[in-house]
């Protein structure tokens, strides 16, 4: 399975973001910000880590998100939860 | 950014501290906001990723026809320095309603202190803005966002701040066993799935209650 996490690399004359453990990029912008935006869309998905690397590989910045809740799991939880109080009553 | 971004009308850009101590006062906010039928946005939508952190903050702060600014924790912090972050999104805020895009004038701010006119010792070049007090209780922060986003939206079926308070109490006590079930650290919850977790418990709530 493709680890989550994304690295966000210099590329030619723009920046690319770049799955961890894949040998190409994803996806080339023109600016460093564009890149670090779409990595952070990707991770937001499913959770994971980003790095942001310099010229020479050393990371700059890093961040780490969480995955979103399964919303269909949590609606089952209230459900439960609101029928086990009823039924307490 | 032209045109109107999407749910600029619904969105509330909360502004508020992060910290332990001041987390039943902003989950108060984030489940007010969401009652009254708004959605709530807010900096931890942003990652650590130093400089674009800043920039989504500015994003988001223009995605949002409103806004909340607590400055209740400006003071001194363990370093001996103030915490100036909420003073700086406020800024960004006032600055985007006043030289943004025609359409931001319409932007519509509210400033909580933790008791009226302390403000006016470390940023009294705000005074004129709707400044309320709110002496650290979720009462009257639900009661102020409550009042204030219905006089400001104009919409007339927004709840009143008792009622509103009285779900937020029945709500607060479900949510450990909701955590739990959910697998979820109730104190490591992000802004997402608080926010997740509130809308799923009102919905419910509302269709069990009709």
């Amino acid at each position: 399975m493709a680890s989550r996490n994304q690295h966000v690399v210099p590329y030619e004359d723009g920046w690319a973001v770049q799955s961890e453990g894949s040998k190409g990029v994803t996806s080339v912008f023109g600016t460093k910000r564009e890149a670090i935006d779409r990595a952070l869309e990707i991770i937001r998905r499913s959770g994971g880590e980003m790095m942001v690397h310099g010229l020479h590989g050393q990371v700059f910045q890093h961040a780490k998100v969480q995955g979103r809740i399964d919303e269909r799991q949590l609606r089952e939880a209230v459900r439960s939860l609101m029928k086990r109080a009823h039924a307490a009553k | 950014m032209t045109r109107t971004p999407e749910g600029y009308a619904q969105n509330v850009f909360i502004n508020c501290p992060f910290d332990t101590h001041y987390k039943p006062l902003f989950d108060s906010i984030v489940f007010t906001v969401q009652l009254a039928g708004f959605t709530p946005r807010c900096a931890l939508e942003a990652s650590n990723a130093g400089q674009a952190r800043l920039y989504k903050i500015i994003d988001i702060i223009g995605e949002c026809r409103y806004g909340i600014h607590d400055i209740s924790r400006t003071e001194l912090s363990r370093s001996r320095l103030p915490r100036f972050n909420m003073p700086l999104e406020l800024g960004l805020d006032l600055g985007c309603r006043h030289y943004g895009k025609a359409w931001r004038s319409d932007k519509r701010l509210l400033v909580m202190d933790r008791s009226l006119y302390r403000y006016q010792k470390f940023v009294s070049d705000i005074a004129g803005q709707d400044v309320v007090s709110h002496s650290n209780s979720i009462r009257q922060i639900i009661r102020h966002v409550r009042d204030w986003l219905s006089t400001e939206s104009k919409i007339p079926t927004i709840p009143g701040g008792q009622h509103i308070y009285q779900r937020y109490s029945a709500f607060q006590k479900v949510q450990p066993h909701l955590c739990k079930a959910m697998k979820l650290d109730r104190e490591q919850l992000t802004f997402g799935d608080l926010s997740a977790v509130i809308r799923v418990w009102l919905e419910e709530d509302d269709h069990n209650k009709n």
